[in-house]
């Protein structure tokens, strides 16, 4: 009886994520959004993919493109709670992404859709696997490598490789990682004068 | 949870304002608080999250801003007087591994000391210890120890300078 409650209440998210969602062109299948609401302004082309996770509980997401603005979020990935992704020409974010409380994402300098015309939109790429940890902003032009962990509160500009940890503002690359081995370094704040 | 929110508080009755005024608490750990703890109103509510087993301790007086976000997986202490700024995280557990998306990292404990003053938007990571009459300044990530009465900032936050002159704690203001 409580598998069947539950199971119905999955559902009846399903439905609330999708109206919710309604404004992109595309959602993937058992995509969904937990917890609160979501900010959906879409001038141009927003995609999500499968079993994407969005999860507002404590601030509303906010996904904005402009016209003809490209936002793509990959498979699996999650979003928490607070993020804001602005998309004025291209946004990409890769599969398996997870995305830390309050990150900003843009691809023009002021964060707005109709900035002035000296504020040139950069397309923004975001890596496969990759980690953002909580606070982190990607500035306009930014490139992150696939499974590439971005400390707290960092600022990303210009290009991070791929698997490699990266903090400060702006971000420098820290540590290098082994693709999908077992570490227990402390993710955050990674440094030299304070080793874990 | 003073009315401080103009003509949108006005419109709503007493028993709105003061549920919306707390912090949502989450998960089936502990959450002790002192007297006199204040979570202040804003445009994002404060929230608390302890995981099952985990201890939260908030000491008297603490003033807590809007938009906190604690995460609690084994302990988290926050001494007596101390003030959090807005959109402040303490986090004592990462949630990811590095280059490892399958196993789960180890918490570590948080300890805040007495009259400590986190800007808005630090962040805290586990196994931080900041001592008594610390100044974070804003936007700092926090990590490892942090020795009493130093004043310290940016990622990771390092001294500023090592003592802390009186008049600035008069004067200091969250955000």
């Amino acid at each position: 009886m409580l598998q069947l409650r539950h199971a119905l209440i999955q559902f009846a998210n399903l439905i609330r994520s999708r109206w919710i969602l309604r404004r992109c062109d595309r959602i993937g299948r058992l995509t969904r959004l937990t917890g609160g609401s979501a900010i959906v302004e879409n001038r141009g082309t927003i995609e999500i993919g499968h079993r994407s996770r969005l999860s507002a509980h404590f601030a509303p997401i906010e996904l904005r493109t402009g016209d003809g603005g490209r936002l793509s979020i990959g498979d699996r990935t999650f979003v928490n709670y607070g993020v804001s992704i602005q998309a004025a020409e291209s946004v990409v974010i890769g599969d398996d992404v997870d995305i830390g409380p309050y990150c900003v994402i843009s691809d023009t300098e002021a964060g707005g859709l109709d900035a002035p015309a000296a504020d040139e939109p950069r397309p923004v790429r975001i890596g496969n696997g990759a980690w953002l940890a909580t606070h982190v902003i990607v500035r306009p032009g930014a490139t992150i490598g696939e499974g590439t962990v971005v400390a707290a509160a960092s600022v990303v500009e210009g290009e991070l490789p791929s698997f490699v940890i990266a903090a400060g503002s702006p971000a420098t690359v820290k540590r290098h990682l082994a693709p999908n081995v077992a570490t227990t370094a402390s993710l955050a704040g990674v440094d030299e004068a304070h080793p874990t | 949870m003073r009315s401080t929110q103009g003509l949108a508080a006005a419109r709503r009755p007493w028993w709105r304002h003061v549920r919306r005024s707390g912090p949502e608490l989450l998960g089936g750990g502990d959450v002790r608080l002192g007297l006199d703890v204040v979570f202040a109103r804003g445009p994002v509510r404060s929230h608390i999250e302890a995981f099952p087993g985990a201890i939260v301790e908030i000491g008297d007086r603490v003033h807590v801003a809007h938009g906190v976000a604690i995460s609690c997986a084994s302990k988290i202490t926050i001494g007596e007087d101390t003030r959090l700024g807005p959109f402040v995280s303490l986090l004592d557990s990462d949630f990811h591994v590095a280059g490892d998306g399958t196993s789960r990292p180890l918490p570590g404990p948080i300890v805040i000391g007495r009259n400590v003053r986190l800007g808005g938007r630090v962040v805290v990571l586990r196994n931080a210890e900041i001592g008594d009459d610390v100044v974070v300044e804003p936007g700092s990530v926090v990590r490892g120890v942090i020795s009493p009465g130093s004043r310290v900032r940016g990622i990771p936050a390092r001294p500023l300078r090592p003592s802390l002159a009186d008049a600035d704690v008069e004067g200091w203001v969250p955000g």
